[in-house]
């Protein structure tokens, strides 16, 4: 759209809203915005700005501060980040292989698998972890000590909503993560919940065990649901 | 997709990761280890989801901000829920929140005013923050009256797409 709409007045919408429009020139304006509905829309595009810029004194606009330089860390943790992430997807393909040879029949492979309530978890029973809010996911996670860092053991299942359950609702996503001692917070595994059913999961860190402070499952959001304190 | 992961990540850093630092500093009350690891975490996720973030409708800087808020206010959540289980605590995340976004909205709208050109900004500050008319603008600042007007009109319209892309105006 042409800013000036071939209307001579095009460019006063600015000084009207900010008020800077001598009364004379303010009136003749306001008589022509109830005539051309393109300085009318122009105008109601930019009221609400003067409200913000009310948020700022002539001070604080005046000495703007300089912009903090980035720390010279961030970039090579971004790098690594990824690096990680994706030997960690690799891995997960290799995961899904796994599981998809627990499905045939080797009962007590620790990896992954999906079992129905009523079958025994194929891994010891951890610690319950805590609710942090009414969600309907309950978990206990086990922490072993292993030469390559800690193995994470999580039971974990997921209530079937009772009654008028909306098969449409695609399955909630969590996310499983240590917190280590220095505040770090690292993702260690990804899953759907499946309604009804309870699911066995191995996650893995680097970390020692010593260093993890807390476990965490997170929703897809990143809001904690359950929590364990190391 | 051509472009290797690492790549995407630096693009993703080159734009915004200064814009992006700017703003968890004052999401965290200036906690530059905190900060960093909101960015990384912000960045990481947005990183995970190209190209579909680059592909969908809205800035992907406001889908930042909006992570990058997230992550903080969980985070106070969590804690509060460790520490204060058991103390029926009257005041909810949610007046934390409110108090955080007044801090932030402020800050956006000065990191938007920034952005502006030199000229687009001393046409603001005569005519808003001084408070005056168009012509003692004009004098002040040795242009044309009808300058001090287009300059207000297209200082108005890149504050306008600054603070879009930072998701505060739609």
């Amino acid at each position: 759209m042409n800013d000036a709409h071939g209307c001579q007045l095009g460019h006063d919408d600015a000084a009207y809203v900010l008020g800077a429009l001598p009364p004379a020139e303010r009136l003749a304006y306001e008589r022509h915005l109830a005539t051309c509905p393109e300085c009318a829309a122009s105008v109601r595009r930019i009221a609400g700005l003067p409200g913000l810029l009310g948020r700022l004194t002539l001070d604080a606009v005046e000495s703007a501060p300089e912009p903090e330089p980035l720390p010279d860390t961030l970039l090579p943790r971004l790098v690594e980040g990824v690096r990680r992430q994706q030997r960690r997807r690799r891995w997960a393909v290799g995961l899904a292989a796994a599981a998809a040879v627990v499905a045939i029949g080797a009962a007590g492979a620790t990896v992954v698998a999906v079992t129905s309530e009523d079958e025994p978890p194929p891994t010891s029973a951890g610690q319950a972890m805590t609710p942090l809010d009414q969600d309907r996911v309950d978990a206990s996670i086990a922490l072993t000590s292993v030469a390559w860092g800690t193995r994470l053991d999580l039971t974990c299942s997921y209530d079937e909503p009772s009654g008028g359950y909306q098969h449409d609702d695609p399955p909630p996503t969590y996310s499983l993560v240590v917190r280590t001692q220095d505040g770090a917070v690292e993702q260690v595994a990804t899953w759907k919940a499946l309604p009804g059913k309870t699911m066995h999961l191995t996650g893995a860190t680097a970390l020692d065990a010593d260093q993890i402070a807390s476990v965490e499952v997170r929703t897809a959001e990143g809001r904690p649901v359950l929590q364990l304190n190391g | 997709m051509a472009e290797s992961p690492v790549a995407l990540m630096r693009q993703l850093h080159d734009e915004h990761a200064a814009a992006l630092w700017g703003y968890c500093l004052r999401l965290t009350g200036h906690d530059r280890a905190r900060a960093e690891d909101v960015v990384q975490e912000t960045l990481l996720r947005a990183w995970r989801r190209m190209p579909d973030l680059d592909e969908s409708q809205g800035s992907v800087r406001a889908w930042l901000f909006t992570v990058a808020r997230n992550i903080v206010i969980d985070d106070w959540r969590t804690k509060r829920s460790q520490s204060e289980m058991t103390v029926a605590e009257v005041p909810d995340g949610a007046g934390e929140a409110d108090r955080t976004d007044q801090v932030l909205l402020s800050w956006v709208v000065a990191d938007a005013l920034t952005r502006l050109s030199p000229e687009h900004r001393a046409v603001l500050v005569e005519c808003y923050y001084r408070g005056l008319p168009v012509a003692e603008a004009a004098e002040r600042l040795g242009v044309p009256v009808g300058t001090v007007k287009s300059r207000a009109h297209y200082a108005l319209r890149a504050l306008r797409l600054a603070l879009e892309e930072m998701g505060v105006v739609a």
